[in-house]
């Protein structure tokens, strides 16, 4: 009688609860006794497989990574556009306190100048308290998982066609403080073969930052020699002498010596020369 | 671990830190886009409804209480992201393109014998022509690997009633297969 009950229990969520080894020890005993024993069950559980089967072998084409790359811009775009907002009414009467006493736009400017200083402030106190009080290891996996993301964003968005939303790509890095060999060699293939000059421009101006590294010194004084377009042969010789790199006056002789170079750059040349010649 | 859930992700995001979004689209990203894939049958559809859903959880994260679960709260709006889809280009079998071909040439050509023996591919055309609610909770149960109690959260009905529910979708499912599979089917 009771194993008549469970007959008439036996439902298709149950075969595939079973198919997923989601039953319990005793219900999966009972209908494996009835898959066996009794026909009608057994042939519904064979049909019920197949299709559970089947069905898992459905592929779906992956996302482009154009998809990463539109929500990054629309996370950036909505913090652009929301973040001033969140403080809501306490910024609003801020800056109708403001307005009252001075030009509203310098003093709403230098109020939240002071505010981001003290919330950055507040901020390190945070973290310095957190990494004292041992949660250490919970904030710095969660810096970690930012900056993953940041350079997962980074990475989606010098795929971009537009130029503008390659700098915005290349712009990130100003917000990290290490960069691992991905991002630099992302930066360096930015810079050597990016087909927009000012993307190449603000690439080299981002790998500049991070010229501790001597690989980046090494491309940027390979660039010198090999480098054709005379906007980014200015801004190279303009990163050499930030980087006060003695070790590019040679190749900048030689390039001196060039029929072809740039009326213009080859003035550039020579008073970086004569710079870091000092 | 804690300040590393879903939940406590998305209360920072409410409470402005909205970077944390990024790494609820890195955990989350993938799934979503399945389940409108498996509802959509478009590539590119399924990556607009998934930018829908992240933009409708920035935009309305005041909403979240952080009392139930994220992921029901997020499947509760990429549900209706997709109703809107649905609505939007007012048609709702638009799971045709999925196989881009005509119910008329589905009759006579399109299930042919070595199509019908590739079981993968008359699964894909029965789950095309399901109904879309029936579809979408085998979705949620096969694809998305959901317990019947989140399942339950998301649709806003009892656990019971869901597996009542996937018992008779499978049911559905069965039945247009086989119609396929034999030949017979009339859509």
């Amino acid at each position: 009688m009771e194993q008549q009950d469970f007959n008439q229990q036996v439902t298709e969520t149950m075969l595939i609860d079973y198919l997923d080894g989601r039953l319990g020890q005793t219900e999966r005993l009972k209908l494996e006794n009835l898959i066996q024993n009794n026909h009608e069950i057994g042939q519904q559980f064979a049909e019920t497989k197949a299709l559970w089967q089947a069905m898992s072998q459905i592929q779906i084409p992956a996302p482009s990574t154009k998809m990463d790359a539109d929500f990054f811009e629309m996370l950036h775009e909505f913090k652009s556009t929301t973040e001033p907002k969140t403080s809501n009414s306490f910024w609003n009467q801020l800056k109708n306190l403001s307005s009252n006493w001075f030009d509203s736009k310098l003093a709403f400017g230098m109020t939240l100048l002071v505010l981001g200083c003290l919330l950055g402030y507040s901020i390190s106190g945070v973290v310095n308290m957190g990494n004292n009080f041992a949660s250490g290891s919970k904030v710095e996996r969660l810096s970690e998982d930012v900056q993953s993301m940041k350079e997962l964003m980074m990475l989606a968005m010098l795929q971009n066609p537009q130029a503008t939303e390659r700098m915005k790509a290349v712009n990130y890095t100003a917000e990290m403080t290490e960069v691992d060999s991905k991002i630099l060699n992302a930066l360096f293939s930015t810079f050597q073969f990016d087909p927009n000059d000012n993307v190449r421009i603000v690439a080299l101006n981002a790998l500049v930052k991070f010229a501790d590294q001597p690989k980046v010194r090494e491309v940027l004084l390979t660039a010198l020699m090999d480098e054709k377009s005379p906007l980014v042969q200015v801004a190279l010789a303009d990163a050499m002498i930030k980087l006060q790199e003695r070790k590019s006056i040679e190749p900048l002789q030689q390039k001196l010596n060039d029929k072809e170079l740039n009326i213009y750059v080859k003035d550039k040349f020579e008073n970086t020369i004569e710079l870091l010649s000092i | 671990m804690d300040s590393l859930t879903d939940n406590h992700l998305m209360l920072g995001v409410k409470a402005g830190e909205l970077d944390k979004m990024a790494l609820l689209y890195k955990r989350h990203s993938s799934a979503l886009y399945g389940f409108a894939y498996h509802q959509t049958g478009e590539q590119s559809g399924s990556e607009d409804i998934v930018q829908a859903v992240f933009y409708r959880m920035l935009k309305y994260r005041a909403s979240f209480t952080g009392q139930g679960e994220f992921r029901a709260w997020m499947y509760h709006i990429a549900r209706n992201c997709i109703h809107d889809k649905f609505k939007k280009s007012q048609r709702y079998q638009f799971l045709d393109d999925m196989v881009k071909v005509s119910d008329a040439e589905m009759n006579h050509s399109f299930v042919n014998e070595s199509e019908r023996q590739d079981s993968k591919n008359l699964v894909n055309f029965a789950l095309s022509k399901m109904d879309a609610d029936a579809r979408e909770i085998l979705v949620l149960s096969k694809y998305q690997d959901l317990p019947y109690k989140e399942i339950a959260g998301i649709l806003e009905i009892t656990e019971a009633n869901v597996k009542v529910k996937v018992h008779r979708a499978i049911k559905q499912l069965k039945e247009i297969y086989l119609k396929l599979e034999n030949g017979t089917a009339r859509f």
